[in-house]
């Protein structure tokens, strides 16, 4: 562990969770950069991060953790390379109430291939309550597909105790592949 | 709603009325106030008008700029900026300032949700074309209003 803490980085689509995760579990309030939305993301909320969120935990055994959430359109790429420099994990999170998680999961797997390929990542499905179809096992499927065989979990952002098993099965995913 | 104020609720409004993205009118008059600031200073070398959340609205951009990209880092740029700025309890953001060694970029508020971005070349009049970009931020904001009157009208 260094001392300086570790960085984890969220991402995923728009409106998937990301600014709520992070606001779940730090320690500080959250640094956010949420502008007014003007576009499709309306459809889904008023506001939208459009810089990066900020926040802070300490796990049980005192290491830190930094946590970043990044902007969900492509448009914004260039803060994902930005925010994941440095970082040693992606929690990479999928709206169950997509029209297609598993394309969704796809596309930010490969936007982010070069990172997770050096770091470690884990998938969390946020809104499973909520969706008409077998989404836990479509994205197990389209992982095993990829030959990536990463954590999946089904969790509720706005639980603090269910993002910090996210960070937990990332931890120990990390912890075991150096 | 107060259409004024609120340029993306504005343009919202233009959007369901003429069924396009942002009425032609109310772009070349946004795009004629940018050509306008960068034609009357030797310094500026180009101009971008985005919404608050990264979409291109009007620019006067030097070729091989893509409008997307630098609308994008504004609003990033803008919003972190805001953010920042009042964490520190310093107020609200008058503009952004980025040196670099062949040109500087100034970002500041037009409006409520929108930005606009300068380019220079080397060595700028900072106090002149701050001065001359926040007119254009002005004027920007006044063409909004009397598109709000418009619509009200």
């Amino acid at each position: 562990m260094q001392s300086l803490g570790n960085k984890l980085i969220f991402a995923g689509p728009v409106g998937v969770g990301k600014t709520t995760a992070i606001s779940a579990l730090s320690e500080i309030p959250p640094v956010c950069t949420d502008v007014a939305a003007t576009d499709e993301t309306l459809a889904r909320k008023a506001t939208t991060t459009v810089a990066m969120d900020y926040g802070f935990m300490t796990l049980e055994d005192g290491s830190q953790i930094h946590l970043y959430g990044t902007p969900g359109q492509d448009r914004f790429d260039f803060m994902w390379e930005i925010l994941t420099r440095g970082g040693l994990g992606l929690v990479l999170l999928v709206d169950a109430t997509s029209s297609d998680p598993a394309a969704d999961l796809e596309r930010y797997l490969d936007a982010f291939g070069d990172f997770i390929r050096s770091a470690g990542a884990v998938i969390g499905i946020t809104r499973s309550d909520l969706a008409n179809q077998d989404v836990y096992s479509a994205i197990q499927q389209r992982l095993r597909q990829r030959d990536q065989p990463l954590p999946v979990f089904e969790i509720d952002a706005r639980r603090p105790e269910e993002v910090r098993l996210l960070i937990e099965a990332l931890l120990a995913v990390l912890a075991t592949g150096e | 709603m107060d259409l004024a104020s609120d340029i993306s609720a504005l343009v919202k409004k233009i959007e369901a009325r003429d069924g396009s993205a942002i009425s032609e009118s109310f772009r070349t008059g946004l795009t004629a106030v940018l050509q306008e600031l960068v034609d009357g200073s030797e310094d500026l070398t180009g101009a971008l008008l985005n919404s608050a959340d990264g979409h291109a609205w009007a620019e006067v951009l030097p070729s091989g700029f893509d409008k997307r990209r630098f609308a994008a880092m504004s609003s990033a740029l803008l919003a972190l900026s805001d953010t920042t700025v009042r964490e520190a309890r310093k107020g609200q953001t008058t503009n952004v300032i980025l040196e670099g060694s062949e040109g500087n970029i100034y970002l500041m508020h037009a409006g409520s949700n929108m930005s606009l971005t300068v380019f220079t070349g080397v060595k700028p009049n900072l106090g002149m074309t701050l001065a001359q970009t926040r007119r254009a931020a002005e004027r920007v904001s006044s063409l909004a209003r009397e598109m709000a009157a418009q619509l009200a009208g």
